[in-house]
């Protein structure tokens, strides 16, 4: 945070990738989607879509 | 930025610098406190059933054994390490960022219900209305107030969350910080989003198993109680994970000075862990009936194992960030002699390396293999497990917090740490002591000995059914016990030390930061190892030699191990 | 220090040396989960099954009387059952018992039928350490070859109440 002396400079643009880790909103939605998604909804699926035994 | 009309009360750190908010502080303090007490009972409740899994001893009765059992369970994985992990939200939101700590009211409300909630789930279980192990996996029934003081203390560990994420608001709103984060409260960020997925699968779990307790519920599946109950039960461990990045970060900072190497490669790794940390709870489905291959695969390999790759980054980056600045203070003689010259009377120091290296060697590593779908079925439930989350939560997770107290005493506490030669062996006791008994516990576990097991010699089974284990599995029981008598050792003497200093240690006013030398030093006194060079300005390229000679070392070790589990695997008979 | 806020653009290249060991590692962790679909199409050992749901009491009834069918003895008040070699086996877990002793012969293939009649068991069989989850209401079929003989274990290693020691079986193989 030094001021720079001399001719006006656009001060450099944050890139994208340090952006998007300092969004820790949008962090959080991520982490917070991804295992509810991944791990509990496919897993409840495989488990409600398990057949019951075929009566011979 | 406004001006409150009842000024805030803050402090400044004479040995950090930081602005240090009372009520922030009074918080952390108390979480703190709590988390030593809560040790101290689970560590009570591991020795008597180590004692009583050594055959030849064979302490408590079977009652006894399975109710210690769940005692030492709940106390051990969840209220010591989330009680320490509150205390390090309040650090690494409001204290790191200069800031205030919002609603401090809703703090006090948050401990009081998560020391009542612990209580009361501790209680149930003493009473014998709760024999159903940490894990209370339906149809095995608990007595309503245990699910109950669970769900009390997950509601408060919320609320402290819910802090932590309102103070990161609050900072940036008035301008006590600019930019990004620093690197600790990253990290705390990442234990905080890892805490939400716990809590949502705490109260999935348990709000239904309460009102099934009840009678109010006919009955809970099993198989989705398991799924349910390892959204909470993994992600808990994963809190553990972080916070103890997040520490092996500060400390590295508290001791010898280090700053992160490349803050990009730290800030992507903390985010793999926050993006695919928790769906690897699958590793402990991975022998279950109805859950496809796919899903299992898929969810036990942490996404392609990318969150692996952060832990291995971790690996890397914390010891690069202490090599890094040993060698900027003059111990730049070949690849090692930083190492060998660093602070190791320092028990911050010492905590912090065995943590690492018992993390990462023997819980990683072990992490990663059981974790292998197939390894599973020559791993699940056996002591191999048990082993292999002892490495990461007691002698990764647990030695870090221990490491980080001798600087929680001087700098929160405002007191010297007492007797500081038992405090500089204290965490070479309870880290050498891990590394035997976990070493020991994964290899009585490859001899097929049980996990939660009361007798082995099925002594009271009938006779003509009884299994009798290969001698190796007992050498490595009596092994697992003298570990454990050591590590029991280390942490009666952590907490020893941690109340006397905190309770009767003379005041002190400042600690020199970063301390160099072995701590708790005195104001003004420097016990600093003479280094033979001149300390250096930075440099433009990072001389991490050394660390890439270790980490290399340790990726040989990681693919022996993987192997040498899928050719036991290809040996037992075909399976699918 | 790490409690400091980083430079303001710290999105910067990566150093040669770190990038070394994280392409090791990539490489390294990109392998070890490639290995699981790989052997899972051309390994010999899976935790697949095939898994149905069943009621914990018809499934109790279903492996009595298979085992009466079947029954060439007893062990310690346990039947022991042969089947057919190469036909369906059923396994009950329940407190605390594994129900019945089994007879098998080796290089067969056999259908194992698995479950409880009340709670969530453990089957580990010893010394081979081979290890899976038993459910209640949920019957599942794990297609086994025995390649050795002799006598083995069937010990419990998932908690299940107070007489969880209690809980061993035994599976012969000839």
């Amino acid at each position: 945070m030094t001021a720079t002396p001399g001719p006006e400079r656009q001060p450099e643009r944050v890139p994208f990738g340090q952006a998007l880790l300092d969004d820790f909103f949008l962090l959080t939605a991520l982490g917070l989607l991804i295992p509810f998604l991944s791990y509990l909804v496919w897993g409840l699926l495989d488990l409600g879509s398990v057949p019951v035994l075929p009566v011979r | 930025m406004a001006t409150a009309a009842v000024p805030y009360r803050f402090r400044t750190c004479e040995s950090t610098g930081l602005r240090v908010h009372a009520d922030a502080e009074a918080l952390l303090k108390v979480n703190a406190v709590l988390a030593v007490v809560f040790l101290a009972m689970a560590g009570t409740a591991a020795l008597l059933v180590l004692l009583t899994r050594w055959p030849p001893l064979h302490l408590l009765d079977p009652v006894w054994f399975y109710r210690l059992l769940t005692f030492h369970g709940a106390n051990a994985l969840l209220f010591w390490i989330i009680f320490f992990e509150m205390a390090i939200l309040y650090f690494a939101g409001p204290i790191v960022l200069n800031s205030r700590l919002p609603a401090p009211g809703l703090g006090w409300l948050a401990a009081a219900l998560m020391l009542g909630g612990a209580a009361l789930a501790d209680v149930m279980i003493l009473l014998g209305q709760a024999d159903v192990l940490f894990t209370a996996y339906a149809p095995l029934r608990a007595h309503p107030l245990f699910y109950l003081g669970y769900i009390l203390f997950a509601v408060g560990a919320l609320i402290v969350v819910g802090l932590f994420f309102a103070s990161l608001v609050v900072a940036r709103a008035e301008g006590a910080y600019q930019g990004s984060v620093p690197l600790v409260t990253f990290g705390g960020l990442t234990a905080a989003i890892i805490a939400l997925v716990t809590i949502f699968g705490g109260v999935v779990t348990f709000v239904p198993a309460f009102f099934w307790s009840l009678g109010v519920l006919p009955n809970l599946d099993p198989a989705v109680y398991r799924l349910n109950f390892w959204l909470i039960g993994h992600p808990s461990q994963q809190i553990n994970v972080s916070a103890m990045v997040a520490v092996w970060y500060l400390l590295a900072s508290l001791t010898v000075g280090a700053t992160a190497v490349s803050e990009k490669v730290s800030r992507i790794a903390f985010t793999l862990y926050i993006l695919f940390i928790n769906i690897a709870s699958a590793h402990h489905l991975l022998v279950d009936p109805g859950l496809s291959p796919a899903w299992k695969i898929w969810n036990t390999s942490y996404a392609m194992h990318l969150a692996v790759l952060a832990s291995m980054i971790h690996g890397l980056s914390v010891p690069a960030a202490i090599e890094v600045a040993l060698r900027r203070r003059g111990f730049d003689r070949g690849l090692f002699e930083w190492l060998w010259r660093a602070p190791w009377g320092n028990p911050g120091f010492a905590a912090l390396v065995l943590s690492i290296i018992i993390f990462g060697v023997i819980g990683g590593i072990t992490g990663v293999v059981f974790g292998t779908e197939q390894i599973s079925i020559i791993s699940h439930n056996t002591y191999r497990i048990v082993g292999h989350f002892h490495a990461t939560v007691v002698g990764g997770t647990t030695l870090a917090f221990m490491g980080l107290t001798y600087y929680v005493i001087p700098l929160i506490f405002r007191r010297q740490v007492v007797w500081p030669g038992l405090a500089r062996l204290q965490p070479y006791l309870f880290g050498i002591g891990m590394i035997i008994m976990t070493v020991s516990m994964v290899m009585a576990g490859t001899y097929g000995v049980p996990r939660r097991h009361w007798d082995i010699d099925f002594s009271l089974a009938p006779a003509g059914l009884r299994f009798a284990f290969d001698a190796p599995a007992y050498l490595f029981l009596t092994l697992t016990t003298l570990g454990g008598i050591l590590a029991v050792t280390g942490g009666a003497l952590y907490v020893l030390i941690t109340v006397m200093s905190v309770f009767a240690g003379p005041v002190v006013e400042r600690i020199p930061i970063p301390s160099l030398g072995p701590i708790p030093a005195v104001a003004g006194a420097q016990d600093v190892p003479e280094a033979h060079g001149t300390v250096q300005t930075r440099t433009a390229h990072a001389d991490i030699r050394g660390t890439l000679v270790l980490n290399f070392l340790f990726l040989g070790i990681f693919v022996v191990y993987y192997l040498l589990n899928w050719k036991w695997l290809a040996d037992v008979w075909p399976v699918r | 220090m790490t409690i400091h806020p980083p430079e303001r653009i710290w999105w910067k290249p990566i150093s040669g040396a770190e990038r070394v060991y994280i392409a090791a590692a990539l490489l390294f962790t990109l392998t070890t989960f490639f290995l699981m679909p790989v052997w899972h199409f051309l390994g010999a050992q899976n935790p697949t099954m095939q898994t149905y749901r069943v009621d914990k009491a018809e499934y109790l009834q279903k492996v009595m009387a298979w085992a009466d069918k079947y029954k060439v003895g007893e062990q310690a008040g346990v039947p022991v059952v042969e089947p057919p070699p190469g036909g369906d086996v059923y396994l009950l877990a329940r407190t605390f018992q594994w129900f019945p002793v089994l007879k098998l012969k080796a290089g067969q293939t056999y259908r194992v039928h698995v479950s409880s009649s009340d709670l969530v068991h453990g089957f580990s069989l010893q010394p081979l350490n081979m290890n899976f989850m038993v459910i209640p209401g949920y019957e599942y079929i794990l297609y086994v070859t025995p390649t050795q003989k002799g006598e083995f274990g069937v010990l419990c290693n998932e908690f299940c109440g107070l007489g969880h020691h209690l809980m061993v079986g035994k599976l012969i193989v000839e």
